[in-house]
């Protein structure tokens, strides 16, 4: 009976590491921004590109900056809840339209509703190479001293809403209110 | 023993991770391995191309060469089995033109992992270092390998010291009977 035991303890701690790995994505990556601050950026507004935007207007708020594309079929998958979202005013949310054509874009916005206060134009993806952009859709959380509290790459999802990040920004947002 | 055998070698995969990685790291297909060699040969942007005409022939081939092995050093985010210089995917694209333009800048090879390593993180290194976070990776299979061995080890001692099969006297005869008749009654 002993001559099992071993064996028998392998193939559970085999099993426990395999059944582990089934709920883990390989594909998501801890980013490597998360308490880093936010690299800058100046980029012209997609919809008046004679305008520019930086995330230094944010300085001081709880915001959203979520990488779309007009291009991204999964973009759309998770359009419905940025829309939500925005509507119910919890932080503003401002897109980075990643590698797209203007025009196309625009179209999308007009077409799906818009859920960002602005969206800026990052034709090049150089923005998103400083944000370790590598799959979009992609949503960031900063706090109001510009720090990245939150990253997710691929599209979210209502439970990922309600389980992470509404209750991190309320968090980050009461921990601005404190001092 | 063949079964807790085989059940550490696969541990021992799952622990290491990069045997698995490595196997299924498809060398690139032959259109995006000519792409990469185009590139690295022609330097699309016009400050690589810059750099190149003021250096001398030799140092460009120096440079490509360099350019080659950053680009063999470095993870593919978005086909993670890939290198940057072997992917066909958009962001490696736009990687290796970083990576084009970093080199005519007079970076060094650090600085250009570090610009990588700060946005994408350990994970987009081939070699990644060793770190907190990494030991299990670095560690893992030698101490599953040394754990092997001492169970082999006990083992072959405890097989060593069961006592010799004393036979009976009845038994001997009947050993004996057999050896002299060669067949069985």
């Amino acid at each position: 009976m002993k001559r099992f035991l071993l064996p028998l303890l392998v193939f559970g701690m085999l099993s426990g590491v395999l059944a582990a790995s089934l709920t883990h994505a390989p594909g998501s990556l801890p980013s490597a921004l998360i308490g880093r601050p936010a690299p800058m950026f100046d980029l012209p507004r997609l919809d008046t590109p004679t305008h520019r935007f930086t995330p230094h207007a944010l300085k001081g708020q709880v915001w959203v900056m979520n990488v779309w594309a007009s291009w991204c079929e999964s973009c759309r998958d998770e359009h419905p809840l940025l829309v939500a979202f925005s509507r119910n005013s919890t932080a503003p949310v401002y897109g980075l339209d990643y590698k797209d054509d203007s025009g196309a874009a625009m179209r999308w916005l007009a077409q799906a509703g818009n859920p960002y206060i602005a969206s800026v134009s990052d034709k090049l993806g150089e923005v998103g190479i400083d944000y370790g952009v590598y799959g979009v859709p992609e949503t960031f959380v900063m706090d109001r001293h510009g720090i990245v509290r939150y990253k997710r790459s691929g599209p979210l999802t209502q439970d990922e809403l309600d389980t992470h990040v509404l209750p991190l920004i309320h968090r980050l947002q009461r921990e601005a209110a404190d001092d | 023993m063949t079964k807790s055998g085989i059940a550490l070698a696969l541990v021992f995969c799952c622990a290491t991770g990069r045997s698995f990685a490595d196997t299924d790291c498809f060398p690139g297909d032959v259109a995006s391995g000519a792409k990469a060699a185009a590139e690295t040969a022609n330097p699309a942007l016009p400050r690589a191309a810059a750099v190149a005409n003021v250096v001398s022939p030799d140092a460009g081939r120096h440079d490509q060469v360099r350019i080659h092995d950053l680009e063999s050093s470095l993870r593919c985010l978005v086909c993670q089995n890939e290198t940057i210089a072997d992917s066909t995917a958009d962001l490696a694209a736009d990687l290796r033109a970083k990576i084009q333009e970093q080199v005519a800048q007079g970076l060094t090879d650090d600085q250009i992992r570090d610009y990588m390593v700060t946005r994408y993180g350990d994970f987009v290194l081939y070699d990644p270092p060793f770190r907190q976070a990494t030991w299990l990776l670095w560690i893992g299979p030698f101490v599953l390998l040394a754990l092997g061995f001492f169970v082999l080890a006990r083992m072959v001692s405890q097989r060593r010291r069961l006592p010799d099969a004393a036979l009976t006297d009845l038994e001997r005869q009947r050993a004996k009977r057999l050896l002299d008749e060669g067949d069985p009654p």
